[in-house]
């Protein structure tokens, strides 16, 4: 127990610090344009006048004239000013305090030169005595990749409040999960207690008969697949009216009650032989002895493998986006897909799942710790 | 009592209680009871000893169908058990059995382990789910006071709360005993009662059931223990190779034996 919670606040420790030594290195120069001019295609990326993509990787702000740009540029708004040759030659004349950096940038053939206008004492390019070293320099305090998927990540999970989305995703994803192991439980004692029934007559064997199809399809065909019939093709076939999520948590606990039966038979036969013959020996039936005798000594012993069962269970609930559900998983797709980044949104989608898991690993060691007391302490 | 029933009630003290008829048990190629043909009477106590794998747990075992014949006829409570459409399970109430390995319910308490099934069972007769509540919480209050007699009787009334896991094996047995005659049986079958004891629990375990026997239970008793064989029983059946080769008051069994096996095996027994 001690091992999970540790284990677990050093992963969350260590991502944050990860988390904060990179935005140590956040940075932001915003630059600013003219409207409709040559900088603006710049610093915007704009492929097909040939530029590279700068797309995203500043702060930017839009000016129709240059006048507006050099007071934001004295004022601090903007550290950095991008215009043509001319466009700077008139703006230098009329405002002292700024200057132009040493080399302009080069454009294709046909437009004029870039000129860089900073603030007067603005010492980021003077070491700069060519253009190469201007076009360096000027590269050097664009955004890290990391700092513009995380802006991206923020601007849709916490300004556009991606996070609702998040939450109820999650939400989605417990339920099928819960309600999934649920049904499973009860499917996969019902197989085990009829493959157990001995096979004297010829119902129990074709009950078992029936049960071992049921199993073979469940563990012979992958859970998308079983989805994807599931909701294309037996629910129009069956002509009923039900939500995509109760298709998904069904079929996940079918799925699961197949897995469960092995469990559970295994559970079963585990319990000592001589518990059932001394119940069936004091006059008790067969499912009685077994409800109450057997039954919850086999639950006992395989309550790890259950909970293993369910952690599965929760990592395979990620796929039901096949059939439109929006769970965790595909919450932060759409996440991702709101602004094109996708790094954040899947790192944190691999977190969430991993602190589920170590939080359904703790529970239980905590109910096993506390069946065992009851049966020790006493 | 009218002649009739006077005539009636004898004819039943007269019946065996239990009549073995041709009993056979084969395990695949394996015959490990051949034709057996015996009876218990009504307050009869029969031991049953015999070297390992004789077949003498098997028969203790068809007695209640613990295991099922695979011939002959078990005939109790005037139907033939062995027969697989009969309900066993009504004839199970009437026939105790204490294990070897004591097999208490390892996920109920002492108490609960002595009224489950007689609570269980008298409930299911009241009508079960839809018994009256007042009849349920009459039939646990008797219960409860039965199996808190049983347990003063061994001395254990203070472990009435307790999980088996914590006891003794010596007091395990006693508790197993007293859960079988919590259903009141007409019979009770003991396989090896005392196989898996420490000595020093031998004697307590076998304290109790010299008492029922005095009291006058009909019991079949699978024993090693020939001093206690001598001492309560009133038949000794010795098995050997699936056959009752022996059946004699222990006076004679053990003083005339009338097979080479037999005195081959109690040379070696009794030597210790």
């Amino acid at each position: 127990m001690k091992k999970i919670i540790s284990l677990s606040l050093l992963v969350i420790t260590l991502l944050t610090c990860v988390l904060g030594l990179s935005s140590c290195g956040f940075q932001s120069h915003p630059v600013g344009y003219l409207k409709d001019s040559t900088g603006k295609a710049y610093i915007t990326g704009d492929s097909t006048l040939g530029f590279d993509g700068y797309r995203g990787k500043f702060d930017t702000q839009q000016f129709t004239d240059g006048d507006s740009a050099a007071d934001a540029l004295l004022d601090g708004k903007i550290e950095f000013l991008l215009v043509d040759r001319s466009v700077a030659i008139a703006v230098l004349s009329e405002h002292a305090p700024l200057k132009a950096v040493s080399k302009p940038l080069a454009s294709p053939a046909g437009l004029e030169e870039l000129v860089i206008l900073t603030k007067a004492d603005n010492t980021v390019f003077d070491a700069c005595t060519t253009e190469d070293a201007v076009k360096e320099t000027f590269d050097g305090l664009k955004k890290s990749d990391f700092q513009i998927e995380w802006e991206l990540f923020y601007d849709k999970f916490i300004t556009h409040k991606g996070y609702e989305e998040v939450l109820t995703g999650l939400q989605t994803t417990m339920i099928i999960a819960i309600v999934g192991l649920l049904i499973g439980i009860l499917i996969g004692t019902v197989i085990a207690l009829i493959k157990m029934i001995p096979k004297y007559h010829v119902a129990p064997r074709i009950l078992s008969a029936i049960c071992d199809v049921y199993v073979g399809f469940f563990r012979g065909t992958p859970m998308v697949v079983q989805l994807l019939i599931g909701w294309f093709i037996l629910l129009p076939a069956l002509d009923l009216q039900v939500e995509n999520i109760v298709v998904a948590a069904a079929v996940f606990g079918m799925n699961s009650g197949a897995y469960v039966s092995e469990i559970m038979r295994s559970g079963i036969q585990a319990v000592d032989v001589g518990q059932l013959e001394a119940a069936r020996a004091v006059g008790l039936g067969y499912w009685t002895s077994m409800m109450k005798i057997v039954i919850p000594q086999g639950i006992k012993n395989i309550l790890p493998t259950l909970g293993n069962e369910f952690i599965i269970l929760v990592k395979d609930t990620s796929i039901v986006s096949f059939i439109a559900v929006v769970d965790v998983t595909k919450a932060f797709r759409q996440i991702g897909d709101a602004n094109y980044s996708y790094t954040i949104p899947y790192l944190m989608l691999a977190l969430v799942y991993l602190v589920i898991v170590m939080i359904i690993t703790y529970l239980v060691k905590l109910m096993e710790r506390r069946l065992a007391k009851s049966e020790r302490r006493k | 009592m009218n002649a009739e029933n006077k005539i009636n009630a004898q004819a039943e003290q007269d019946t065996p209680l239990i009549q073995v008829i041709g009993l056979s048990k084969r395990f695949g190629n394996l015959t490990v009871l051949d034709d057996i043909h015996t009876e218990i009477r009504r307050g009869e106590k029969v031991a049953v000893i015999g070297p390992s794998g004789s077949g003498k747990s098997t028969f203790l075992r068809c007695l209640n169908c613990m295991e099922d014949p695979t011939g002959g006829e078990i005939i109790f409570g005037g139907e033939n058990i062995a027969d697989m459409k009969v309900d066993i399970n009504k004839h199970r109430e009437n026939i105790g059995m204490v294990f070897q390995q004591f097999n208490l319910f390892n996920n109920k308490t002492v108490l609960q382990n002595i009224m489950l099934a007689p609570v269980h069972i008298r409930t299911k007769k009241a009508g079960g789910l839809f018994a009256k509540s007042e009849i349920k919480k009459q039939i646990k209050k008797e219960e409860y006071e039965r199996a808190m007699t049983l347990l003063r009787r061994i001395g254990l009334e203070e472990k009435a709360n307790v999980y088996p896991a914590t006891l003794s094996g010596g007091q395990k047995q006693r508790i197993a005993i007293i859960r079988a005659l919590a259903m009141n049986p007409q019979v009770m079958l003991f396989d090896e009662p005392t196989s898996a004891l420490d000595p020093e629990m031998v004697g307590e375990v076998l304290d109790l059931i010299k008492e029922l026997a005095h009291e006058g239970m009909t019991m079949v008793i699978v024993t090693h223990e020939m001093g206690f064989a001598r001492e309560v029983a009133d038949r000794i059946l010795f098995v050997d190779g699936g056959k009752i080769t022996e059946d004699a008051p222990p006076a004679e069994f053990f003083a005339n034996p009338k097979n080479e096996r037999t005195r081959e095996f109690l040379g070696k027994v009794l030597a210790q």
